[in-house]
């Protein structure tokens, strides 16, 4: 029992972290690793990005399936364009930028060959406020360039010159979308805010 | 609208917050990744950059290397006369009349290859000697540039055919 706990530790296990290279963990780093077909490193971005890309995909094309749709063959596009992928611009942005694209397929296609859609708001968990339920209803209601930009910026959080890279868009048409986005939500809720 | 209004529009699509990803979707992308062939880098070797360089210094060291054989240090054409209609080559390896030619003195020489039936006129002169192989011809100074000429221009018109070879020389 005694030698057992005399017995060294692991090599692996004592050596510490400190000697690995800062960014070893970031996106652009699991990225070069992804593109010379490390899967494991792949599968981290998608467990990493995967929540957003679904939100994103979810709030632009209103539908779970289609978000569904989008994210997957998203991340199979990114998967085979990795190698292509030059660092210009944020791992998540380029990948953002891809399942946008996608979203907009989607909206564009169910626009020309109208189907029934399973709307957000009826898709939304029950147990969710009233008020946020509007919140995302008058949301669905914006127009896809007004939308994507209030949930790239308002709801995923991202910085005005991210979201203008991601939609390829100068900043100043982001910040005006934004605006008008906004003020589209405000008016859309005002008998509930004054309520 | 008011700054405020716009503000309160914001933190209330903030707090919408994410959606979580259905649990199958890790699983299934994942799965498809695995099904592709991987993606390749298209693999240069390292010394890619410098490859049109080493080509082009390959090919330029080859130039150099075949104008050295070839003009073998070209005598005739150092002499300045420069009238030799590209015929003329030095004669420092060939052994005409006793022996080869050394380096240091081909200064002032020229090798001509010329018809049997021109040669032969050459051969006539005062200054000519005659071995199995070429014909020599030590001229003065004074003639040296003149027969250079000369010699270069009937080699110029000299069709191809069996030739004999011409030596001129500057007399010490």
């Amino acid at each position: 029992m005694h030698e057992a706990l005399a017995l060294p530790l692991p090599r692996a296990a004592r050596v510490a972290p400190y000697h690995e290279p800062v960014q070893i963990g970031s996106d652009e780093a699991l990225a070069r690793r992804a593109a010379r077909g490390d899967e494991a490193a792949f599968e981290e971005l998608v467990v990493r990005h995967q929540d957003k890309l679904y939100t994103l995909a979810l709030r632009v094309t209103l539908s779970e399936a289609d978000a569904y749709d989008c994210v997957q063959e998203g991340l199979i596009a990114a998967w085979r364009a990795l190698p292509r992928f030059r660092g210009d611009a944020r791992f998540s942005t380029w990948m953002y930028r891809i399942v946008v694209r996608k979203a907009y397929d989607t909206i564009e296609r169910r626009r020309r060959t109208p189907e029934p859609v399973e709307e957000l708001h009826a898709v939304a968990p029950e147990a969710q406020p009233e008020a946020r339920l509007d919140l995302i209803a008058a949301l669905g209601d914006l127009d896809p360039d007004f939308r994507v930009v209030a949930v790239a910026c308002d709801i995923l959080g991202m910085s005005m010159e991210d979201a203008g890279t991601m939609l390829e868009l100068p900043t100043g048409t982001v910040k005006s979308r934004l605006h008008r986005a906004r003020e589209q939500l405000a008016q859309a809720l005002e008998p509930d805010r004054t309520g | 609208m008011t700054e405020q209004n716009h503000d309160e529009i914001a933190r209330r699509l903030r707090e919408t917050g994410t959606v979580p990803a259905p649990p199958r979707l890790r699983g299934e992308v994942m799965d498809q990744v695995r099904a592709e062939p991987r993606p390749r880098r298209s693999r240069r070797p390292f010394f890619a950059p410098v490859l049109p360089y080493a080509a082009a210094a390959a090919v330029l060291a080859g130039l150099v290397l075949a104008f050295s054989h070839l003009g073998g240090g070209s005598g005739s054409m150092s002499s300045g006369a420069g009238a030799s209609g590209g015929g003329t080559r030095s004669p420092e390896a060939t052994s005409v009349g006793g022996g080869a030619v050394a380096p240091d003195k081909v200064k002032d020489q020229a090798i001509f290859s010329l018809r049997p039936g021109d040669a032969k006129r050459f051969a006539a002169l005062p200054y000519a000697t005659r071995s199995p192989k070429a014909i020599v011809i030590a001229v003065p100074k004074s003639l040296y540039a003149h027969y250079r000429k000369r010699l270069a221009k009937i080699e110029a018109h000299t069709p191809a055919g069996p030739t004999i070879s011409v030596i001129l020389r500057r007399a010490p």
